[in-house]
């Protein structure tokens, strides 16, 4: 799995809602649930779309908002490594 | 029929035994739950039966439809598009008609007289099909999610209908996805230990919210002071509002665990709908926390595609949060009042947002930021703004009018009312037992104190029952005698 | 949580037994008790043939304790049915007596014969507040509480569903159930809380002096206004409606008007409310050939034989009535009835 991508995440976490602390709160853990966790709130799922949208050039389909998609570290990274519009680290 | 009136003593344990000595087979269950479900709403009133009715069986035919053909499937596109549209134009046509024609036609009327035009719509008085507002929104999703294919469509029509129309959920709620009940349907229900254990406390619970708490707290000092507003000092207004804060959670959240419980009672999980408001230090967090199921159904199926979507409202978060909570408003009353109110949470969770972006800047300036968010004093003052704001909105929630919810929030700071309130001392008392039981249950929700409440069901079982026992003998002594007036029963 | 059946029935077997054992321990303060209501003189109605039919308020219980009275002193000979109706009305009498009464009346043997061959006489006990109207016309909730049967309620719920009228049927049905639960039964009391405290204070358990004083007034309010809505029109066309229904049938009828407890009457309701209703009874009466007999008053029965409630004759009260309205105003029913004049006017009397 990209840990480019991993980097990339863990980094925005950081700098908009943890900073420093996304790490530990993962704990290792890439299946660890954001939002039983509170690692991401439902709100802030929207801004991880528009930022994987934004920053790799994955639109999310109208299908697939649902936060059930993007719930985990893995989650994300399954999802967007498998868009063939995907433009980041691998 | 409602769960703490009398009809639901005999109609749940009728139900009931006749459902677990049924054979442990899908079909048997499902269709004593459904015509459980018909009679619970034809109780109410037979001929909107059939709206309910209808409505389930052309949302199951749509879902099929939609299923037939792929998302992915160009030519099938139009043809999937309308079926959307039918089940929309249906669904959410039938609830503009029973529960906003009539608002919508005198504010039409209203405003033709103030600008002078004599013109005027009929206005109808029209009886508002019960559970309407929330059964809609249930097979909305359904549709929503079956043309998105987040959910395969049913095949039973017997699994829908009682999907549909599921009695302990029908009046109001909670709203339920079909990914949540429609598998659950799907397979026979066992008889366990635990199951009736966990739905009579749970059952016991939202008994205790609904009949004692709300009904107690509502009559002692919050109706007298909400109806001869200018005959109270200003200290027994906040006392009000804090009371009409108790009494909305225990009534909704009390609801919400009848309903529950109700269902466990027959094996089938509802989803949570209130999970320690209280303990909010955000709008936001507030948000998860009350009345769970229809907000997320609001930022699932609005909010979420609107600023994810590819229109104008994408990366616009104000916009979209005032939108749908505008929404929400709108949704829980066909009323300016309710407009106010959510136009207020709008606003409230777009300024958290533009708090929450501003003070992100800073963090990322300087860490001690980060610290002084995590520190108690920071909490303490989110949390304590956090729950001012949201009591301060349900007095429009609560006002009868714009001009009474003005008038309620004035003496909050002006009165020259001095009528006391007479309370007798075991009255008092019993408020007090009444704010210390809510107040209990969420303290009771913090990691810390969890033990506790895990420390109660490791007691031994007669240890239990006699707790239980006592609860039940004090529900006999104060549950205030009269049929409760259940708040969101009449959204 | 784990739970085994052996633990849930540990547990829910524990709540009942604090349960029962709090029901029967507050019971000593405030015993539950079963009264006699409608259902119950409609059996007897259905399984005797008596010679009297009593109709009235929660009052009538008083006239079942004079029926038992009166058997004993004519050894059976007359005998007395008694339909009370709690809370009155005359609308509800007659609602009763159309309803649930009339086909028993009616009855035939598979002779052909009446089955309630005996039946002579009608009493209707009443009072000022029957001919007064509903408070703000609201409906008449003591008929599914306490008159209906089970297809009366079906029928209700059929045309308008489960509401707040029809509820009372089922609320109703459920105390009976539970009736020798003092639990159950203080919740339509509401007095268990206040003796509790009073236990524990060592306090004597009742109303206190403020309370009784209160209770005085208001009951005298209530009653020095009753002025003002006696004889309503549609009671009034009840008592009319009841009135054919005895003649039709022959029955000598009489209007009973029960006593008052002597506390509830202040010198101007002795003037105003109670003579005007009395003249309006007899007003009524007169024309009809109805016997009045007016105890309001003139009955024995002071203060202390009155409960709680202000309203009902209590058990000692109830067997100084019934003796002494035997030996005075009731006399006559310890006689069997004159035949009636039809079946004299054609030779069948004696």
């Amino acid at each position: 799995m990209s840990q480019a991508l991993r980097k990339s995440l863990i980094d925005w976490l950081d700098d908009n809602y943890h900073f420093g602390d996304a790490e530990g709160l993962i704990g290792g853990d890439d299946d660890k649930s954001f939002l039983q966790n509170g690692i991401l709130s439902s709100l802030g799922f929207v801004e991880l779309l528009l930022f994987l949208d934004k920053s790799f050039g994955v639109r999310i389909e109208r299908k697939d908002i649902s936060p059930a998609n993007f719930d985990s570290l893995n989650k994300i990274m399954n999802y967007v490594l498998a868009m063939p519009s995907y433009r980041g680290p691998r | 029929m409602s769960f703490v009136e009398v009809e639901f003593a005999f109609f749940l344990p009728l139900v009931l035994i006749a459902y677990w000595l049924l054979p442990r087979a899908r079909v048997a269950q499902n269709s004593l739950l459904l015509v459980a479900g018909w009679l619970f709403y034809a109780s109410w009133n037979w001929k909107l039966l059939s709206l309910l009715v209808f409505g389930a069986l052309l949302d199951f035919a749509i879902g099929r439809s939609l299923g037939s053909r792929s998302l992915g499937d160009v030519d099938a596109r139009g043809r999937r598009m309308l079926a959307l549209g039918v089940s929309l134009v249906w669904n959410l046509g039938a609830l503009a008609y029973f529960k906003y024609s009539g608002f919508f036609a005198q504010s039409f009327n209203e405003l033709m007289t103030a600008i002078g035009i004599g013109a005027s719509l009929p206005v109808l008085h029209v009886i508002l099909p019960l559970g309407i507002s929330f059964y809609t929104l249930q097979r909305v999703g359904y549709v929503i999610d079956v043309y998105y294919e987040r959910q395969k469509p049913s095949q039973s029509l017997l699994d829908f209908l009682v999907f549909a129309g599921f009695f302990p959920q029908l009046t109001a709620g909670p709203i339920a996805r079909g990914a949540e009940l429609l598998p659950q349907l799907a397979q026979p229900r066992q008889l366990t230990p635990k199951l009736l254990a966990s739905a009579a406390g749970t059952f016991l619970l939202g008994y205790m919210l609904k009949a004692w708490v709300a009904d107690t707290v509502g009559t002692t000092f919050v109706d007298p002071v909400f109806a001869n507003s200018d005959q109270y000092s200003s200290g027994l207004h906040w006392l009000a509002m804090l009371g009409y804060a108790t009494q909305v959670f225990a009534d909704f959240a009390g609801y919400s665990l009848l309903a529950i419980g109700t269902a466990r009672f027959f094996g089938l999980e509802l989803p949570i709908n209130f999970d320690a408001p209280f303990i909010s230090k955000s709008l936001p967090e507030f948000w998860r926390r009350w009345h769970i199921t229809l907000n997320r159904w609001l930022f699932d199926y609005i909010y979420n595609p609107l600023v994810a979507g590819s229109g104008w409202f994408r990366g616009r978060f104000y916009s979209a949060l005032i939108l749908v909570f505008l929404a929400s408003g709108l949704w829980h009353g066909a009323a300016f009042t309710f407009i106010v109110w959510g136009l207020m949470h709008g606003i409230g969770m777009a300024v958290q947002r533009g708090w929450d972006e501003w003070y992100r800047g800073l963090c990322r300036k300087d860490r001690k930021y980060v610290t002084l968010r995590k520190s108690a004093l920071y909490g303490l003052l989110a949390w304590g703004l956090t729950q001012l704001y949201f009591m301060l909105s349900l007095i429009p929630f609560r006002a009868g009018s714009l001009a009474d919810a003005a008038g309620f929030a004035r003496h909050m700071f002006v009165s020259n009312g001095n009528v006391t309130l007479s309370i007798g001392t075991m009255s008092a008392l019993d408020d007090l037992l009444c704010v210390l039981a809510v107040v209990l249950l969420h303290l009771l929700e913090l990691p810390r104190l969890r033990r506790f409440r895990d420390t109660f069901f490791a007691m031994p079982a007669p240890l239990r029952g006699a707790v239980y026992g006592v609860l039940i003998v004090y529900l006999f002594l104060f549950v205030p005698v009269g049929a409760s007036t259940f708040i969101y029963r009449q959204f | 949580m784990s739970e085994s059946w052996k633990q849930l029935c540990a547990v829910a077997a524990t709540a009942l037994a604090v349960i029962v054992g709090a029901d029967i321990a507050l019971a000593r303060l405030a015993p539950p008790r079963q009264l006699r209501e409608v259902q119950d003189g409609v059996a007897d109605l259905r399984s005797k043939n008596p010679d009297t039919l009593v109709l009235g308020s929660s009052h009538a219980r008083t006239l079942h304790v004079l029926g038992g009275e009166l058997e004993r002193r004519t050894g059976g000979a007359q005998t007395l049915v008694a339909v009370p109706l709690e809370n009155g009305k005359l609308v509800a009498y007659d609602w009763l007596l159309k309803n649930k009464l009339e086909p028993l009346v009616d009855a035939t043997d598979g002779d052909g014969h009446p089955a309630k061959s005996r039946l002579r006489r009608l009493v209707l006990i009443t009072e000022w507040w029957d001919s007064c109207p509903r408070d703000h016309d609201s409906p008449y909730w003591n008929l599914p509480a306490r008159a209906w049967t089970f297809d009366d309620f079906l029928a209700d719920v059929a045309r308008d569903g489960i509401n707040g009228f029809n509820r009372n049927y089922l609320q109703n049905r459920l105390r009976r159930i539970f009736s020798g639960s003092s639990l159950v039964y203080d919740r339509t009391q509401q007095v268990l809380v206040k003796y509790l405290v009073q236990a524990a204070r060592h306090q004597p358990l009742g109303p206190t002096r403020e309370e009784v004083a209160l209770t005085t007034t208001q009951w005298q309010a209530m009653v020095e206004h009753g002025a003002n809505c006696i004889g309503d029109a549609k009671q009034m066309q009840a008592l009319a409606d009841i009135s054919e229904f005895a003649a039709a049938r022959h029955l000598e009828m009489t209007i009973l008007l029960f006593p008052r407890k002597p506390a509830t009457l202040n010198e101007r309701s002795r003037q105003t409310t109670l003579p005007q209703f009395a003249a309006l009874v007899r007003g009524f009466a007169a024309p009809r050939g109805i016997r009045v007999v007016d105890l309001t008053t003139t009955a024995p029965v002071g203060d202390d034989d009155f409960m709680e409630d202000f309203d009902h004759i209590n058990a000692v009260g109830n067997k100084k009535f019934a003796s002494w309205a035997l030996e005075h105003d009731l006399g006559f029913l310890l006689q069997p009835a004159p035949p009636p004049v039809s079946s004299m006017a054609q030779g069948n009397g004696p």
